[in-house]
């Protein structure tokens, strides 16, 4: 008898319902497994995505944070120049061109300056002196100012002139062509260090500049004019802030 | 400047000089950075050293901290208990390159957390694909003038009113010792139901880090209300401010505040650091009136799938609960323990 006819026993149906649940537990487990790993690779899938995504934000941040510190800073000078950012590279050529400009203006001021003064305190006062010393003592001036003051000054073949500049303590000597035979320029500057007690300078026969601090520049110039010239030749000494321009 | 060879080493004893130069000589080193905070985390956690630094040829360039601190799965390499564990780069030295080439440290199962905060300035993450956490806001006020003039134009009104009261209160502060700020600590940690450092920490720190650590104590009537741990360096970190509840009527945490700040002025110190607090929370608020400006906080993480790992979320989940447990969570055996593997 062929077991395709056979009638079903009860040990046959137990097996076929164990075969059946084992399949039903191994499809679950596989189903569950399938579940997991799933949401294993969904969530990591999605904290990637969210980390770097942060990573990203923070890069266009720093980048972000660049650009707005040169957008600011080009909005600040723009307001103080009364312009719009676009037009500043424009504006800053302007304003050096300017600067230049006030720069050359200031130095035909000293020159016309250093002109007048020589002028009225020298060659305008009568003397019969071979060489005439003029000294000045500028309370806010630097060396540039006394600079053109002592170049005037070795315009003049007799002439000897020094300027004291009280803004940065600086000093220069200007000594015509005669006149340095007798006096070069880099000695008096030496004796100007000396009579201070302090400092430096040096230079040339017509031309020298240092820095001497004084404590009382009247008496230290009057001091100094009295050891330079030893009584033989006529000096001029003006303290500006004597009369009144301190 | 280009690097011609870029390698990385672990911190040995024979590298510990090229560390402490490139610290000392980096202008946004922080305290957590140097050699003292390094060796008091070791000694007292036992965490496996990973610190590592980097070298163009035989010059330091760059220096990394971290320890290997456990995780669920792996252990997870980061320096543990701060805000800053970024690495300190010479400038001109490529982010990514270096960050790339700290990938190569990290094992199978573990991952390497950069705490990096936006003044850090360091950029390349997302180039080396760490992925990235956001984990609050550290405040900080930088100082650019005069204590006076930075209290009158910068500090809250309610401040320098809570400030005068406790003047007025008679609080005095002074510096104090571990003896005089533990005690304040463990109840704050008991309050907020957190982990505290063991007692031993805080010895460590205070002879490792020397005249970095101050600890200046609140006194009112010849009793200690509050405390904290400050670190001097170049610039103040308020690091662990703690005081008693039953005496905040005379603001001894403003009068703690006040004077960092105005030691820090002093001493001629670049800014001061309130250290870490979450946007919306009263310490955020708190920190905020003292005028310094909140930069972001955020953990950098290799490979970018681990980064939850540095997520700080889950501590605010279950904050309600400890605090609840608060006996449990600090008691002084448990809760050093527990420290140890929260690592934050």
């Amino acid at each position: 008898m062929s077991n395709r006819h056979r009638k079903p026993s009860k040990t046959d149906n137990t097996d076929e319902s164990r075969f059946a649940s084992g399949r039903s537990i191994r499809s679950l487990t596989l189903l569950g497994a399938l579940v997991l790993t799933n949401l294993y690779w969904w969530r990591r899938e999605r904290t990637v995505r969210e980390s770097l995504s942060v990573s990203r934000k923070r890069e266009r941040d720093v980048t972000a944070e660049d650009h707005h510190e040169v957008v600011s800073a080009a909005q600040k000078s723009a307001d103080l120049l009364d312009a719009r950012p676009a037009v500043l590279p424009e504006r800053i050529e302007t304003l050096d061109e300017e600067r230049r400009e006030l720069r050359r203006e200031l130095e035909r001021t000293r020159q016309k300056w250093a002109d007048a003064w020589w002028f009225t305190r020298v060659e305008h006062t009568p003397s019969t002196a071979d060489v005439r010393v003029a000294a000045i003592h500028l309370p806010r001036g630097r060396l540039e100012d006394v600079e053109a003051l002592a170049k005037r000054a070795t315009e003049d073949d007799h002439g000897i002139g020094i300027g004291f500049a009280g803004g940065d303590g600086t000093f220069a000597v200007g000594v015509g062509t005669s006149a340095a035979d007798d006096l070069p320029a880099d000695e008096i500057a030496d004796r100007i260090v000396t009579t201070a007690g302090e400092g430096g300078g040096g230079g040339s026969d017509h031309y020298a500049s240092g820095a001497a601090p004084f404590d009382d520049i009247d008496r230290g110039v009057e001091t100094l004019l009295d050891d330079l010239t030893d009584g033989r030749v006529e000096t001029d000494w003006i303290d500006i802030t004597a009369v009144g321009d301190g | 400047m280009t690097v011609d060879k870029l390698t990385v080493r672990p911190v040995d004893d024979d590298r510990w000089d090229d560390w402490t130069a490139l610290v000392d000589c980096h202008p946004w080193s922080t305290v957590f950075h140097t050699r003292g905070w390094l060796r008091a985390v070791d000694s007292t956690f036992g965490y496996e050293s990973r610190h590592a630094i980097a070298y163009d040829g035989s010059r330091p360039i760059a220096a990394i901290p971290g320890f290997a601190v456990p995780a669920l799965f792996g252990e997870s390499i980061v320096n543990p208990f701060c805000e800053y564990g970024f690495p300190l780069i010479r400038e001109g030295v490529s982010g990514p390159d270096l960050l790339v080439e700290l990938r190569d440290e990290v094992g199978p199962l573990g991952a390497w957390i950069v705490k990096d905060v936006d003044w850090s300035r360091i950029g390349g993450y997302a180039t080396a694909e760490y992925g990235g956490v956001e984990t609050g806001t550290s405040i900080r006020l930088r100082l650019d003038r005069p204590y006076e003039e930075l209290w009158e134009s910068t500090v809250d009104g309610d401040v320098r009113r809570s400030v005068r009261k406790a003047e007025r209160s008679g609080v005095e502060v002074t510096e104090g010792d571990v003896d005089a700020f533990y005690p304040h600590y463990r109840d704050a940690m008991y309050r907020l139901g957190s982990p505290q450092f063991p007692r031993a920490f805080f010895e460590v720190l205070d002879e490792a880090l020397g005249d970095v650590v101050t600890i200046l104590t609140a006194q009112l009537d010849g009793d200690t209300i509050g405390a904290a741990l400050v670190f001097e360096r170049r610039a103040t970190t308020i690091w662990l401010p703690a005081t008693r509840r039953d005496r905040w009527e005379h603001r001894p945490t403003h009068a703690l505040y006040a004077t960092a700040i105005e030691r820090a002025c002093r001493d001629g110190r670049s800014a001061v650091d309130f250290g870490r607090s979450r946007p919306g929370s009263s310490v955020h608020d708190f920190k905020t009136q003292f005028g310094g400006i909140a930069h972001r906080l955020t953990s950098y993480v290799w490979p970018p799938h681990r980064a939850e790992r540095a997520s700080l979320s889950e501590y605010d989940r279950v904050a309600p609960l400890t605090r609840r447990a608060a006996r449990i969570v600090t008691h002084p055996r448990i809760g050093p323990m527990l420290k140890e593997r929260i690592h934050e």
